[in-house]
């Protein structure tokens, strides 16, 4: 059992529950790319909470959050900064741009030109940004919550499978049950208005985010600090390794797992386990992340494809070899 | 053998001269030349009408030692002799009788004794043997042996491949057995270690014939059956909890595997 999880762990989760109804798998993958410093890319229809979550973890772990709607006109100055002539003093003086916090929401990220893409994803991996002719360290925390709706298409840009690696978790979100959609309407119904400068608009589920953290800083690195703890066994590395072999070799595979693959299985993992409060991993941990680990870093060939073959299939397929 | 050989070539040539035509003789239809030495090099071909039987063209006139040589052109269109001074005349039109009986022939196409009645049509009795038709359906014909043989060559190959496959094909409870002995002599490293869990986990999978499934659900489906979860979670102990497990409860794990036999597997 580990000591830190109930503090931890439990006390976020009761918080995003006060304000999101279920979810549970999408909260605790945003809690293992907390834990282990790796990105989470959200897909998922318009209207899952997916922006009250990721705001929701930030007001209770107290980190610095940032949002930015991507747009196709966005320039990758928009979200790393820029140098600006300071016209008092003569001189450039930097501006900042929403990157530089703990927790960013990258909405819709595959709106965005490849370039402001590719500018995002290589400060996601560096964790730093040159501006001009100086480099500025991002603040660490620095994690990347980017959500991509599946559903429309057009005018979007898909991010190619170099840059979807850099994600390590790529989670599908899907509808909440009838009795959990319930719920919300009911939560919904007894909200009723805010008051604001002398007017009145229905109050939403944002304002329903308490200010008041959970757990500070202190407490996440703590956390992050025994999830480095976390015993992973020497077969479960070689089933990691088995996962990510047979990827690259299945017959209806063009793109296979990259080494990043095995590693970031190995992380979640890790993580996972700290989540289920164990301090060692096991294949129900592996069984469980592979979706998100595997599906956005594999592609299948042209005739998988024309045979109608979907990648979570040939993944499952992989999956039942292993265990 | 002179005589012989004398004899031969004095018939070849008497055949020869019976069957060629005449000299002067042209083909009907068909424009030939010949070239006349004539006394005078003035002549002009005659006008003709649409009705004539023969069309004369002056192709050149040049000088000879005994005269002009006149190069004609002539195109018969009905067979019979003609003069040449019916088509030729003087510059200022006078008729050249001077030019006599010189004649030229057109010859007929058909022998002088056919009477005229058409080659009558014999059908062949095997009309379409041997065309281009026949060609194209036997190549049809191969091609379509052709796939029949593949397959029926494929068929068997598989077929053979499938015994031996199925003649090879240990069960799970015959794989695991030398991961078992193995480990149960403590002689099992990690990459064996692993073969076995996936091995145990399928072999219960297989046993309690869960439905295709996601296989996260059908671990947890594993977990909650009393006597797969207790071997799931003992196999958890041993093979990822840092502290492993002890080699009482190793071999109280693998006990039931050991046995030999299929009945003794639970």
């Amino acid at each position: 059992m580990i000591a830190t999880q109930p503090h931890f762990v439990t006390a976020v989760r009761e918080r995003v529950g006060e304000v999101v109804v279920g979810q549970d798998v999408v909260v605790e993958r945003m809690m293992i790319a907390l834990l282990t410093g790796g990105h989470l890319l959200l897909l998922g229809v318009p209207g899952t909470a997916k922006t009250l979550m990721v705001n929701t973890v930030a007001k209770a772990v107290a980190l610095k959050f940032g949002r930015v709607q991507f747009t196709i006109d966005m320039l990758p100055s928009d979200i790393l900064g820029s140098e600006l002539l300071d016209q008092a003093s003569g001189e450039f003086r930097t501006h900042k741009g929403p990157v530089f916090t703990n927790l960013l929401l990258a909405d819709e990220i595959n709106r965005a030109a490849p370039k402001v893409q590719s500018a995002l994803l290589e400060a996601m991996q560096e964790r730093k940004v040159t501006i001009g002719n100086a480099s500025h360290p991002l603040p660490t925390p620095f994690l990347v919550i980017a959500t991509q709706n599946p559903v429309e298409q057009a005018g979007t840009f898909e991010l190619p499978e170099a840059q979807l690696d850099r994600f390590m978790l790529c989670h599908r979100i899907g509808y909440p049950t009838p009795d959990q959609e319930e719920t919300v309407l009911r939560r919904q119904l007894g909200m009723g208005l805010k008051h604001v400068d002398g007017g009145a608009v229905p109050k939403t589920a944002f304002d329903m985010i308490s200010d008041e953290p959970v757990c500070g800083l202190p407490d996440l690195i703590a956390a992050m600090e025994t999830v480095q703890k976390v015993h992973v066994s020497d077969v479960f590395m070689k089933h990691c390794v088995e996962l990510v072999r047979l990827t690259r070799e299945h017959p209806a595979m063009e793109l296979g797992c990259s080494p990043r693959a095995a590693l970031a299985i190995v992380q979640a993992a890790r993580a996972r386990a700290f989540v289920m409060e164990r301090d060692f991993v096991t294949p129900e941990d592996l069984f469980e992340l592979a979706e998100d680990v595997v599906l956005h870093r594999i592609r299948l060939s042209y005739e998988a494809l024309a045979e109608g073959r979907k990648p979570e299939d040939v993944l499952e397929e992989i999956l039942h070899q292993l265990g | 053998m002179r005589t012989l050989v004398a004899i031969i070539v004095l018939v070849h040539g008497a055949l020869a001269l019976a069957t060629e035509p005449p000299e002067d003789s042209h083909a009907l239809g068909i424009e030939e030349g010949n070239r006349v030495t004539l006394e005078r090099g003035d002549y002009i071909p005659r006008p003709l009408d649409d009705r004539t039987p023969l069309i004369v063209r002056l192709g050149e006139v040049s000088p000879v030692d005994d005269g002009f040589s006149y190069q004609f052109h002539f195109i018969g269109f009905e067979p019979g002799e003609y003069r040449l001074a019916d088509y030729l005349m003087h510059p200022d039109g006078s008729p050249a009788t001077e030019l006599g009986e010189r004649t030229f022939t057109v010859g007929t196409i058909l022998p002088n004794d056919h009477d005229g009645s058409l080659t009558e049509f014999v059908p062949s009795t095997v009309p379409w043997f041997g065309g281009y038709r026949i060609l194209l359906i036997a190549l049809g014909i191969v091609w379509i042996l052709g796939w029949i043989a593949l397959a029926w060559f494929g068929r068997r190959k598989r077929t053979v491949e499938d015994e031996v496959t199925a003649a090879a094909e240990p069960d799970l409870a015959e794989q695991l057995r030398p991961y078992v002995e193995q480990a149960a002599a403590g002689e099992l490293n990690s990459r064996g270690q692993a073969e076995l869990e996936r091995l145990l986990t399928a072999y219960w999978r297989d046993r309690l014939k869960l439905p295709q499934q996601r296989m996260a659900s059908e671990l947890a489906a594993l977990r909650k059956h009393p006597e797969a979860g207790g071997l799931i979670q003992a196999l958890e102990r041993w093979l990822h909890h840092p502290d492993g497990a002890s080699d009482d409860e190793i071999e109280s794990l693998l006990a039931p595997y050991r046995t030999s036999g299929k009945e003794a597997i639970p």
